[in-house]
């Protein structure tokens, strides 16, 4: 009898709790196709008829679209960046030993304790000095710096797993450090990189104090950056603020949906690091 | 030339490999963070022409007479009893029931961690609608079984902290239920199975063989908050921009706000070494107890 009280008390929360999170998105979903009328009214009346006007008037009057086009291109690009570089720092914090080794490896695994706040304002001046803000390319050496020590720290545990055996045999076979880490260990560290990859692009695309820092420029912005600014421009026009979140959280959901397991794995190794 | 070419290999190779991450890591995370702590004993308005003015530990004493700064220390606090009180319990118990399952925790899963996965800034734009007194989703709820019931979840201060820290569980939940999870995945089962032998069911055997052995990870998941909290940015910036009468404030949106919007760079640089100093001391201590775990 006990077990099955706790059994059903354990089910209820869990039930309760999902409902909880689906409550709100499924409100913003129903509300992206509601008139604004309609969603002063009550949020929980259907939406009278199915209509894409809000969709329309939060793509003309905001640059959603373009904000998912720089979100998307600075994640895709500075992931690309974070995996090469990491996965060769990784490498060689995995294969070597020395004394300088060690203290690079402490150097990413501080660069993970360390909060990322107390670097914003001496980072802002400098590259205003230089005319650098307002630039993709500032962006995307501002994620990939940030993004770095977390991939190589979960990168290099995973290598450090892998024989190493099997680099020694590539080098008797007459292959370099730099050929053993291209044909054979970066190959077979692909599992962890995804995992890393997955991560640094949440983050990058979920990001919105950088990009707050670093772009003011509209042709430039965020999509983090656009909703931001367009929820509080229109605070009124609530139906096209739900639609510009639902285009800005979709491709989330949508990567959510294709890659669960690694999603989870990559948010909670980045949580426990931190 | 054989020796040449071994200690090629042996040397520069990896140094090369390893310098364009550790150059970026110096150049764009270390030297700044050492800028920041110098330039909290200045006075500066962030103008390149205006010279810095040193004033010692001005700063400083600015920051802790400070009645905003006072508050975001108190509302790290309100986070701390929120993760003790709600975050903590709700992730445990969720663990407790996606642990030892198969059937049907597709679903679980995913809709317990789905809002960890969408932008802080869509989650506190929606939010901020729910929230609203006059066309929100919690007051019409309340008002099914109280009709007088009104209130105005982020615009009164004496209650917006308590909203914004609860938006906060909501989205973290999930995040911390797989960390705990994790935690009951590393007891052994002969635990459970010897207890169930000895008569100890249900609510006994989370009581006497889960939380002693996940001690480690309960306390690692309080000094994840501490630093969680000191880092809360999006949400509290969009939904409530330290709000109203800075009674959502907290550290990183203070910090923001005196740099760029007062245009007040040194004080902005103090509260960021505040910021540092308090998270690296709670991350090593969270590291230590992550370390003697292993």
């Amino acid at each position: 009898m006990r077990i099955k009280s706790g059994e059903i008390a354990k089910i209820t929360i869990a039930v309760i709790w999902s409902l909880l999170n689906l409550v709100p998105l499924a409100m913003v979903t129903m509300g992206s196709f509601k008139s604004t009328a309609e969603i002063y009214l009550g949020p929980f009346a259907l939406p009278s008829r199915f209509s894409w006007e809000n969709y329309d008037r939060a793509i003309l009057r905001s640059n959603v679209l373009r904000g998912i086009f720089n979100s998307f291109s600075y994640a895709i690009v500075s992931v690309l960046i974070i995996l090469a570089l990491s996965l060769m720092t990784a490498y060689v914090l995995s294969r070597y030993k020395s004394r300088i080794i060690g203290i690079v490896y402490i150097l990413f695994v501080l660069g993970i304790l360390v909060p990322t706040q107390a670097t914003y304002i001496p980072l802002v001046s400098t590259f205003g000095r230089y005319g650098l803000t307002n630039k993709a390319f500032t962006m995307i050496i501002i994620y990939v710096t940030f993004n770095l020590p977390l991939s190589i720290i979960l990168i290099t545990g995973y290598m450090k797993g892998i024989n190493k055996e099997i680099d020694e045999a590539a080098r008797i076979d007459g292959c370099g450090p730099f050929m053993t880490f291209v044909w054979i260990v970066a190959p077979l560290a692909v599992p962890a990189a995804a995992t890393a990859g997955i991560l640094s692009y949440i983050n990058i695309y979920n990001d919105l104090i950088f990009a707050n820092l670093f772009i003011s420029k509209t042709e430039l912005q965020t999509i983090t950056q656009v909703i931001n600014s367009f929820s509080a421009q229109y605070v009124t026009d609530m139906g096209a603020t739900f639609a510009a979140v639902m285009i800005a959280i979709l491709p989330m959901i949508i990567i959510y949906m294709l890659f669960q397991e690694k999603v989870i794995a990559g948010m909670s190794a980045g949580a426990l690091k931190m | 030339m054989r020796t040449v070419l071994k200690r090629i290999n042996q040397y520069y190779v990896p140094a090369i490999m390893v310098l364009p991450a550790v150059a970026m890591i110096i150049f764009m995370f270390f030297s700044p963070i050492a800028q920041s702590v110098y330039l909290s004993f200045f006075d500066w308005n962030g103008i390149l022409r205006v010279p810095m003015r040193p004033v010692g530990l001005n700063n400083y004493r600015t920051m802790f007479h400070d009645a905003a700064f006072q508050t975001s220390v108190k509302n790290i606090g309100l986070f701390l009893l929120q993760g003790i009180l709600l975050q903590g319990p709700v992730a445990f118990i969720l663990a407790l029931f996606i642990s030892n399952r198969k059937r049907g925790m597709r679903y679980f899963k995913f809709t317990f961690f789905l809002p960890v996965v969408i932008p802080l800034t869509a989650i506190a734009i929606m939010w901020r609608f729910i929230l609203n007194p006059n066309w929100g989703l919690i007051n019409p709820i309340i008002r099914f079984f109280n009709p007088a019931f009104n209130a105005d979840f982020l615009g009164n201060p004496q209650i917006a902290m308590y909203s914004v820290v609860t938006v906060s569980a909501w989205v973290y939940v999930g995040l911390n239920m797989i960390i705990f999870s994790a935690g009951m995945a590393a007891i052994p089962k002969e635990l459970y199975e010897s207890a169930e032998i000895d008569g100890a069911t249900g609510l006994r055997q989370v009581r006497s063989i889960t939380l002693p052995l996940m001690m480690e990870s309960i306390k690692v998941y309080i000094i994840l908050m501490v630093t969680g909290s000191l880092k809360t940015f999006d949400l509290v910036f969009v939904m409530t921009r330290g709000g109203p009468n800075e009674s959502t404030m907290v550290p990183a949106v203070m910090m923001y706000l005196q740099t760029f919007s007062y245009s007040k760079f040194g004080y902005g640089a103090t509260i960021a070494t505040f910021i540092l100093v308090t998270g690296l001391i709670g991350s090593l201590i969270a590291n230590r107890y992550l370390f003697t775990k292993d």
